[in-house]
């Protein structure tokens, strides 16, 4: 999953080294039209359903924060 | 009582002392009572307002609280239920809560939009009705706007859409959410705080700390420093300038107080949310940061997040991201890139949204014609630097400049600063009719020299005043480039040796004492963020 999160990362914004970088949203990386970019191809890819309530940093901040996300939202 | 007032510097002086020497549990008890004893000297009929919005967002928050437990107790008792029977009884009640949470919502919007709007909506009512030919005209609601209802209505709405999203547990006690609505410092102009960020520390005990209470006061020295020495002092030329015949100005000094205006705003605003949040950190509370030094801004995008950054989050998180994930929105999306591609893709709701978002800023202002086309005017720039930012990316390409060079980044700041000069003009301007005068003759009626006009047309300003007014702007100025550079002013000046702090600190009060311009009685003149 991991590896298709960095694919769709690297569709929305290139040039950005998703396996190492975890300031993505602190670091001003994504905007906040790249999140909601992100946030509807998350929910096609994977069939979750992405609230507002789980647009916090802490979530988007790496590929892996975003793949836990996914994964606790599968398991709801 | 504004908060550069004689009265607010002995009110908030007392409540400080009672505040430290009052047993810590009941800390908070003491700000309610001090919040509400403020609002109510500043205009006893408006607090049935603020009241009857607490009340509102109190029990709302409840309900939704009472029925999201009771849908975890649910699924607890019912382990054994299937993914879709689970889902069922998500769904049963988010659907209730999300009735509870708009019942709510509207009513804190309805309540704005009479007090704010209502006068505003029958204006233009009566001009269609007269215009058509009839002589009737509905009659005005004379109600007195509330102060800070902007402020505290936007609180109140985030809160309820909060414990809506299920973000965290409503509160149980009424009257630290009445102090989350209402502390005195922050319920003029802000900033738009939220619940989590501020809804513990306003209720926690707070020790007495040396730290809190030094920077605290350095930074409401500051925010005197901007709104007496700077603002106030450059106001009557401002006002003086910015006047229904206008005519009698060159463009050239239209467009000096254009700028003087966007000195002055900043300068008012900020120099108030200074001394608030300085007021609170010397409580041993921390409010958000609302402004960044702005005009340091290299597009109108980034002036919109250093800019009243409270707003614009409260914007992004309650208006933007909403509409950005709406069904409708998320189709048109979906068909652009099938059709065009993801970057594209990306460029149609960041090109939609802002339009909502930026006449929504602008109605917030004000109910009035200039305030939409203010929103108007922003919305275009931000929705047409998203549009055209591939364009503009292959020109820097081709002409080989380099965009993080110190040259392009000073020409990026002025550009940014000439355009939002526009809109400062809209804002400041008596009408939208005198706005499009007033910016046309900016760009039409050029004499050389403003600064010799400036001096003739005495703005019941001499010129000792520019000087002084010069010498606090490039003080100003300088602060805020170390600032940018990421230099902690406080924090530097805090660790000087006994004698260099203490001159800084004398120069400061000395600064604000002789040079601060004070209105009559000793009571500064009000807040221009105070009306909104």
């Amino acid at each position: 999953m991991l590896e298709r999160i960095i694919e769709i990362l690297e569709e929305i914004k290139s040039d950005v080294d998703y396996t190492m970088e975890d300031q993505l949203v602190d670091g001003g990386i994504l905007d906040s039209f790249d999140i909601v970019a992100l946030v509807s191809e998350l929910k096609s890819e994977f069939d979750v359903e992405i609230g507002i309530e789980d647009l916090t940093p802490e979530n988007f901040n790496s590929a892996e924060t975003i793949c836990n996300l996914i994964e606790r939202l599968q398991g709801e | 009582m504004t908060l550069t007032s004689f009265n607010f510097l002995l009110f908030f002086a007392v409540i400080l002392i009672v505040y430290y020497i009052f047993p810590k549990r009941f800390q908070w008890v003491l700000l309610l009572v001090a919040s509400y004893t403020f609002y109510i000297v500043s205009g006893f009929a408006q607090v049935f307002f603020l009241i009857g919005t607490t009340l509102v967002t109190y029990f709302s928050a409840l309900i939704m609280q009472k029925r999201r437990n009771r849908y975890t107790a649910e699924i607890a008792a019912n382990k054994d239920l299937g993914k879709e029977e689970k889902q069922e009884i998500k769904k049963r009640a988010n659907t209730y809560i999300h009735r509870v949470q708009v019942i709510a919502v509207l009513i804190d919007r309805a309540v704005l939009a009479v007090v704010k709007y209502s006068s505003f909506v029958i204006g233009n009512l009566n001009s269609v009705i007269h215009k058509i030919g009839f002589s009737a005209t509905i009659p005005g609601l004379k109600i007195l706007v509330p102060l800070g209802i902007s402020f505290y209505t936007f609180m109140s709405m985030g809160y309820i859409i909060d414990i809506g999203r299920g973000k965290y547990e409503a509160e149980r006690n009424p009257g630290k959410l009445a102090l989350f609505l209402s502390f005195f410092p922050s319920i003029i102009q802000g900033p738009i705080s939220r619940f989590e960020d501020i809804g513990k520390k306003l209720t926690a005990p707070h020790k007495l700390n040396y730290e809190n209470l030094t920077y605290g006061a350095q930074l409401i020295m500051w925010g005197f420093f901007k709104k007496l020495v700077i603002a106030d002092r450059i106001s009557p030329v401002v006002s003086g300038i910015f006047v229904v015949d206008y005519k009698k100005f060159s463009g050239s000094l239209l467009f000096l107080g254009v700028i003087l205006y966007a000195i002055q705003i900043y300068c008012d605003f900020s120099g108030g949310i200074d001394i608030t949040r300085g007021a609170a950190q010397m409580l041993g509370i921390e409010l958000p940061l609302n402004f960044e030094r702005p005009y340091f801004s290299k597009s109108v995008a980034e002036y919109w997040r250093r800019w009243h950054i409270t707003l614009g989050a409260w914007m992004r998180e309650y208006v933007f991201y909403p509409i950005m994930l709406s069904k409708p929105i998320s189709k048109l999306s979906k068909r652009v890139k099938n059709r065009f591609g993801q970057q594209k893709a990306k460029y149609v709701p960041a090109v939609i949204t802002p339009f909502v978002v930026f006449i929504l800023i602008g109605i917030w202002h004000g109910a009035n014609w200039k305030y939409v086309a203010f929103g108007l005017y922003n919305a275009i720039v931000v929705a047409g630097s998203v549009a055209l930012s591939p364009l503009f990316k292959k020109i820097t390409d081709k002409l080989k400049i380099k965009t993080e060079s110190a040259g392009w980044k000073v020409f990026s700041i002025i550009r940014t600063f000439l355009i939002l000069m526009l809109s400062k003009a809209l804002v400041k301007s008596p009408s939208l009719k005198s706005a499009g005068g007033i910016i046309i003759r900016m760009f039409t009626n050029f004499r050389l020299n403003p600064f010799g006009e400036l001096m003739e047309q005495e703005f019941s300003l001499d010129w000792k005043n520019y000087v002084v007014f010069g010498v606090a702007l490039l003080l100003l100025f300088t602060v805020s480039v170390l600032q940018e550079r990421g230099v902690k002013i406080r924090k530097t000046v805090g660790k000087w040796n006994i004698v260099p702090r203490w001159i800084v600190y004398y120069l400061m009060l000395l600064a604000i004492l002789i040079f601060g311009i004070y209105g009559p009685a000793y009571d500064a003149s009000a807040f221009i963020y105070q009306a909104y």
